[in-house]
C-alpha cells in the first residue's frame, strides 16, 4: 500500500460524497402563473376582510377560486370556499355562506373516494367546523350534533373540543359541557393558542356557573380576562367580569360585586356594548 | 431943557425901551420869514421831473410825493397842455432822486377813502438809467370808485350766483335739505312722545343702580367677600411666589447650563459630521463599485441559498408559499 494509493483513495471518497450531494439537488419548482396569481387575489381579498370590506373580499375570494378550478387545484378550491364562506357568514349572510359550502360538498363528491394530504383533510375539517358553527349560531342544534358527529375528532384539537363544549351548552347539557372545555383547556394550553383558550376557561366558567359551583366558576372567569385582553375581545372580558359579578352576587360579597360590575361597565363601554353596558348597570343598581 | 426936567418915574428909560421894543418886533418878523421860508422848501435843493396825466383831477399844488411811504417831493405847478394831457411839475428833493430810474412808476394814490392823496412812485430798477432834471414820467390816474365797484362787481357776482343756488337748493320742497328738516321734525316729535317713557326707564335704572349700590355696600355682601377671598388669595400668593420665582430661577439657571452643553454637544456633533463628510467624500468614488460588488455577492448567495433549499434533506424543511385560511372564532 503506497502513499499515492492513500492519496487516490480519499480524491475517490471526496468526489463520490460530491456526486451524491449534487445528486440530490433538486432545484425549486416556481409556482404556475394562475396559481401565482390567485394567491395575489387571496392576499388582497385577505386585506380587504380585515379591514371590513365584505364585497371586495369576497370578490377577491371568488377571482382565486375561478382560477384554482381551472387549475383543478383541490386545496386550493377548498381553502377559497371556505374563507368565501367565512367572509359571507361575517358579513351576515348565512345562506349565502351555506350555498358555498354545499358546493365545496359537490365538488368533493365529484372527486369521488380519493385520498387527501393532511393538509387538504385540515381544509375540510375547518370547513366542517365553519358548518357546525354557522349551525348554532342559527340555532339549529340537532342539525349541528349530527355534522359535529360526522366530524373526525382529531387528537388534541382545541377548536373542535371548543365548539363541541358550545354546542352542549346551548343545549343546556352542562356536566359535558364542562368536560369538553376542559379538555379544550388542556389542549390550546399544549398548542399554546390564547384565543382558544380563553374561550376553554370562559365555557368551564360558563357551564359550573349553571351547575351551582359559583367559586369554580369566578377562578375561571378571573383566568379568562387577561387571555381576552391579549387577544384584544374587549366585549368577551366585560362578559367575563360580569360573571365574576355575579358570582360574587351569589357569594353574598357586595363590594366585590359593585368592583367586577364596574370593571364590566369599563370594558364594556370601551367595546361599545350595550346590552352588557346594561347587565353591569343593573348589578349596580342592586342593594 | 432942563427945567423941563422930567422926574415922572413912568418915564425913566423910556428910549431905551423903545428901542428894544423894536429890535424885538423886527427880530420876531425875521424869524417868521425864516420858518415860512423853511416850511415852505423854497430854498431845499430838488430835482424837477415832469408827470403827464390825463387830468388833473385830485391834483393839487404841494401835494406830497411819496417813495416807499417815505415823502420824496411835492408837486409844483399843474398845467394843462391840451386835451388829457396836463403836466404835472415835480420837485424831487436832490437827496433822493437817485432812486428815481427811466421805469420808475407814478400813481395817483390816497391813504384811505377819505385820507390825502399823494402820488406814488416807485423806484425804478437800478440796470435803469436814472432820471435827470426836466425828464418825464405818465402819471397814472387814481382809481375811482367806480372802477373799484366794478372791479368788486366782477369779484362778487360768481358768490351771488352760488349763494343764489344754495338758497334755490335749500328751499327746494324735495331737496335734501328740506327732507332733512322734515325728518328732524319727525325725529323730534317721536322725541316728544319717547322721552317721557325714556326718562322714567332711565329713573328705574337709577334707583335700580342704587339699590345695587346700596347691596354693594353692604360689608356682607358677596361682592365684599369674594373682594376679601380675593385679598387672602394675594396674601398667600405673595408669600408662595417668592420661593416659586426662586425655583423658577434655578430651573432656568439649569436649563441655561443644560443649553451650554447641548451647544458644546453640537459643537461636537458638528465636528464629526465634518469628520464624517470628509471620510464620505473620500469612500465616494469607491460606493457605487462596493455597492455592485455587493449586489453580486448577494445574488450569489442568494443564488447558493436557493440551491442548497433544493438539496434533499434541506427542502423537506423549507416551507411552501400557502394560501392563508381564515379563522372564526368561536364568539364574536
Amino acid at each position: 500500500m503506497s502513499a499515492d494509493f492513500h492519496v487516490y483513495l480519499r480524491i475517490a471518497c471526496l468526489m463520490l460524497t460530491l456526486t451524491s450531494v449534487t445528486a440530490c439537488y433538486s432545484p425549486g419548482k416556481p409556482l404556475p402563473p394562475a396559481l401565482g396569481e390567485a394567491m395575489a387575489w387571496t392576499e388582497e381579498a385577505e386585506t380587504a376582510f380585515r379591514t371590513g370590506r365584505y364585497s371586495a373580499a369576497q370578490q377577491g375570494y371568488k377571482k382565486a377560486l375561478d382560477l384554482h378550478i381551472a387549475a383543478n387545484n383541490t386545496p386550493g378550491i377548498i381553502c377559497n370556499l371556505v374563507n368565501l364562506a367565512v367572509v359571507q357568514h361575517t358579513a351576515g349572510q348565512n345562506a349565502a355562506a351555506r350555498q358555498t359550502l354545499a358546493a365545496l360538498d359537490r365538488h368533493l363528491s365529484l372527486r369521488g373516494k380519493e385520498r387527501f394530504d393532511s393538509e387538504t383533510r385540515q381544509l375540510l375539517a375547518e370547513a366542517s367546523w365553519l358548518k357546525t358553527h354557522i349551525l348554532i349560531d342559527e340555532g339549529r342544534l340537532n342539525e349541528a350534533r349530527q355534522e359535529l358527529d360526522r366530524m373526525s375528532p382529531r387528537e388534541g384539537s382545541s377548536r373542535l373540543h371548543n365548539l363541541r363544549a358550545r354546542l352542549l351548552l346551548a343545549q343546556k347539557q352542562f356536566t359535558p359541557a364542562e368536560s369538553s372545555a376542559r379538555r379544550a383547556w388542556t389542549a390550546a394550553k399544549r398548542e399554546g393558542d390564547i384565543m382558544e383558550q380563553g374561550d376553554a376557561a370562559r365555557y368551564q366558567a360558563r357551564a359550573l356557573e349553571q351547575l351551582g359551583r359559583h367559586a369554580e366558576a369566578a377562578r375561571w372567569y378571573e383566568a379568562a380576562v387577561p387571555l381576552d385582553q391579549n387577544a384584544s375581545r374587549t366585549h368577551l372580558v366585560a362578559d367575563d367580569w360580569l360573571g365574576t359579578a355575579r358570582a360574587a352576587q351569589v357569594a353574598g360579597n357586595r363590594d366585590q360585586t359593585r368592583h367586577f360590575a364596574r370593571l364590566a361597565l369599563d370594558a364594556a363601554k370601551r367595546a361599545g356594548d350595550a346590552p352588557r353596558q346594561q347587565q353591569a348597570q343593573n348589578l349596580l343598581r342592586q342593594p | 431943557m432942563q427945567f423941563l426936567k422930567n422926574t415922572d418915574p413912568r418915564f425913566h428909560l423910556v428910549e431905551t425901551r423903545a428901542r428894544f421894543f423894536i429890535f424885538i418886533a423886527v427880530a420876531g418878523l425875521v424869524g417868521l420869514a425864516a420858518f415860512v421860508i423853511w416850511k415852505q422848501e423854497i430854498f431845499r435843493s430838488s430835482r424837477r421831473i415832469d408827470l403827464m396825466a390825463t387830468s388833473s383831477q385830485g391834483i393839487q399844488r404841494g401835494m406830497a410825493a411819496r417813495l416807499s411811504g417815505f415823502r420824496i417831493g411835492k408837486v409844483g405847478d399843474v398845467e394843462l397842455e391840451g386835451e388829457n394831457r396836463v403836466r404835472v411839475n415835480l420837485e424831487v428833493f436832490s437827496e433822493y432822486a437817485h432812486f428815481l430810474r427811466g421805469n420808475s412808476v407814478a400813481t395817483i394814490a390816497s391813504e384811505s377813502l377819505i385820507g390825502d392823496r399823494f402820488i406814488d412812485i416807485t423806484a425804478g430798477s437800478a440796470n435803469a438809467p436814472e432820471l435827470k432834471d426836466g425828464d418825464t414820467l405818465p402819471l397814472s390816474p387814481e382809481k375811482s370808485i367806480g372802477t373799484l365797484v366794478e372791479s368788486l362787481k366782477d369779484e362778487i357776482r360768481p358768490a351771488v350766483v352760488e349763494t343764489r343756488e344754495i338758497i334755490s337748493f335749500l328751499n327746494d320742497p324735495k331737496g335734501d335739505f328740506k327732507l332733512t328738516l322734515a325728518s328732524l321734525r319727525i325725529v323730534s316729535e317721536s322725541l316728544k312722545s319717547d322721552v317721557p317713557k325714556i326718562m322714567q326707564d332711565t329713573q328705574k335704572a337709577a334707583q335700580q343702580g342704587t339699590e345695587l349700590f346700596t347691596q354693594l355696600n353692604k360689608r356682607d355682601a358677596d361682592l365684599w367677600q369674594s373682594l376679601e377671598n380675593l385679598d387672602q388669595f394675594t396674601r398667600t400668593l405673595a408669600g408662595d411666589f417668592p420661593p416659586l420665582l426662586a425655583r423658577l430661577n434655578e430651573s432656568i439657571s439649569t436649563i441655561q447650563l443644560a443649553a451650554e452643553s447641548a451647544n458644546q454637544m453640537l459643537l461636537n456633533a458638528n465636528a464629526a459630521v465634518t469628520k464624517i463628510d470628509v471620510a464620505v467624500k473620500e469612500a465616494a468614488p469607491e460606493i457605487p463599485r462596493l455597492l455592485r460588488k455587493g449586489t453580486d455577492t448577494l445574488r450569489n448567495a442568494d443564488e447558493v441559498i436557493t440551491s442548497i433549499k433544493g438539496l434533499w434533506p434541506v427542502s423537506q424543511g423549507v416551507p411552501k408559499k400557502k394560501e392563508n385560511l381564515l379563522r372564526l372564532p368561536n364568539e364574536r
